[in-house]
């Protein structure tokens, strides 16, 4: 694993309300060296994108409120460039899905359950 | 007379003649005639004894007569009719009853003039008449459904169209009426039939959901199983590594079931969605083979594959991928030694892909149970095999789905060839 300095440490922002993901999740990157922001609702992870530009966003689609679809739209909408990567969190129930996550604006998807043998390499590929 | 009239002595005229003459009793008679155009006319004659002799009225009334067979030949039009024709008046009294009214209520010979439709129709109903006629007489037509009562005291449902007519100022009420038991039948059936796919498709959507639910604690056992494994909290001795290995794998195997469960249900919603794109199915199979490699090496079998460099399919590649891994893990499940030959060959339209063992196989008395839900095959002196009894039976409605088919053929104690055929291109299943 490819440790980086602290001040080039690459900042994720994890958008998810389940309280043992988002564990996991900050656990395996923080272990690996990314500096985490975390956000429990779509509402705040619009705000928190905006305002951060993080590295990259890992969106979980079922949240509270505005949901990880409406969420990605709405960050979109409110960047210049719309060059933060988004990668969505996707159950196997939404695997159907995989077009609407894309329409949103979502860069791919990573599908529940993570595989902690698998999520960095998957993470490393979107971010830039 | 005799002058006048010669030859009138031999008609039957004559005789009435001297009949009215002689008893003072007058006699009418009708008689058809030709017009000098030929078209028939009838007159009416009638005698009568006067003190002079007898009077001859005659009158024409081919116009009267023809009014008469209009009627007659109505009547007969009425009484050929299958829907039941009904005259009442405001008061319910039937006035006239067509024949198919009579057959449909068991009465014959104009048993039902003068009967009160109240008393012929069931209570329910009934109660409902009066307020029908008020609307029938303000509207002049409606259009109502009731029940009528049989000679026997049966009954059956009916569907009336109700005219308001006039006869010589009297308002009068035709229904005309059709016995709906038929539909009435084919209407519960429907609803019956649309109450169990409701029951059917709320089931469906309770799995649906449950299994969501079940799903979630799975994601932080299979994360954190598999974080503790990687050595990441710290360092795990050998029995630390093959207890949480157990964990992992039994959550996999739970992961797997719910899955299952959720696609079975999705498929019998008819719910399931597809992703068609075209892919290249040799990388697929070669994909599939790699991730059993540890599995096969570790019951010591080959796997064999045997496919062109590239196989164009366009269809749901991830279902494609579900199915074929099912037939690969049963393979290997069921073959304790020697090899597993997987073989993907294409025809021009359709493409086929069958895995082939050289496992325990499967008695003949089994082969129709194959692809039945929860149905598992035990094999005296096997232990029963981990599975769900869901994957033949997702993977044979999977396949069916994408427009093809899974085939099994066997020999027990030799081994098994489960062959798919899928349409290169898929075209609705």
């Amino acid at each position: 694993m490819k440790k980086t300095s602290p001040e080039q440490r690459r900042r994720i922002l994890i958008v998810e309300d389940n309280e043992k993901n988002m564990y996991l999740m900050n656990f395996l990157l923080t272990k690996s060296g990314y500096e985490i922001i975390k956000c429990g609702s779509g509402e705040e992870a619009v705000e928190t994108a905006v305002k951060e530009k993080p590295d990259l966003v890992i969106m979980d689609i079922q949240l509270p409120g505005i949901d990880g679809l409406e969420a990605t739209k709405r960050i979109r909408a409110s960047e210049a460039d719309g060059s933060i990567p988004i990668v969505a969190v996707t159950s196997y129930a939404m695997t159907g899905d995989k077009e609407k996550v894309l329409a949103a604006g979502c860069n791919g998807y990573i599908e529940k359950p993570i595989n902690p043998e698998t999520f960095l390499a998957e993470v490393q590929k979107y971010i830039k | 007379m005799m002058e006048c009239y010669p030859g009138i002595e031999n008609t039957e005229m004559f005789g009435f003649l001297r009949r009215c003459m002689k008893e003072h009793i007058p006699h009418h008679m009708e008689n058809e005639f030709a017009f000098p155009d030929g078209s028939k006319g009838w007159y009416e004659l009638s005698i009568y004894a006067v003190p002079e002799g007898v009077a001859i009225l005659s009158q024409d009334i081919t116009e009267h007569k023809r009014a008469e067979k209009e009627v007659q030949f109505k009547g007969v039009l009425l009484d050929m009719a299958a829907d039941s024709v009904l005259v009442s008046d405001l008061s319910g009294r039937i006035i006239y009853a067509n024949k198919a009214a009579e057959e449909l209520r068991g009465y014959s010979g104009g048993e039902l003039i003068g009967q009160d439709l109240h008393k012929l129709t069931t209570p329910e109903y009934a109660q409902l008449l009066n307020g029908r006629v008020a609307e029938i007489n303000q509207k002049g037509v409606l259009t109502y459904e009731s029940a009528h009562y049989r000679h026997d005291g049966s009954s059956f449902p009916i569907e009336v169209h109700a005219h308001l007519i006039e006869r010589d100022g009297e308002k009068l009420i035709l229904r005309i009426g059709r016995d709906i038991t038929e539909r009435k039948r084919a209407e519960e059936r429907e609803l019956e039939l649309a109450k169990a796919r409701e029951i059917d498709r709320l089931k469906s959507m309770f799995v649906a959901s449950m299994s969501h639910e079940l799903r979630t604690p799975l994601n932080s056992i299979i994360g954190f199983t598999g974080i503790l494994l990687m050595g990441m909290a710290g360092e795990l001795n050998e029995e630390q590594k093959k207890q949480l290995a157990m964990v992992k794998s039994s959550a996999g195997h739970l992961l797997t079931l719910i899955n299952d469960v959720i696609d079975v249900s999705k498929i019998e919603a008819e719910k399931i969605q597809l992703t068609i794109e075209e892919f290249d199915l040799s990388r697929l199979v070669k994909e599939i083979k790699d991730s059993f490699a540890v599995a096969a090496e570790e019951k010591a079998l080959k796997i064999s594959v045997e496919m062109p460099d590239k196989a164009a399919v366009k269809s749901d590649e991830r279902r494609i991928k579900q199915i074929i891994i099912n037939l690969v893990s049963n393979a290997i499940k069921f073959t304790d030694k020697g090899e597993i030959g997987i073989r993907v060959a294409g025809n021009g339209k359709r493409v086929l892909i069958s895995v082939k063992d050289t496992g325990i196989g499967i008695k003949n008395e089994d082969m129709g149970r194959l692809f039945k839900q929860f149905s598992r095959i035990l094999v005296e002196g096997q232990p029963l095999q981990e599975g769900t009894g869901l994957g033949l039976y997702l993977s044979q409605k999977l396949a069916r789905v994408l427009g093809g088919e899974i085939k099994a053929e066997s020999e027990f104690g030799k081994g098994s060839e489960f062959t798919l055929t899928l349409p290169l291109e898929y075209k609705g299943g």
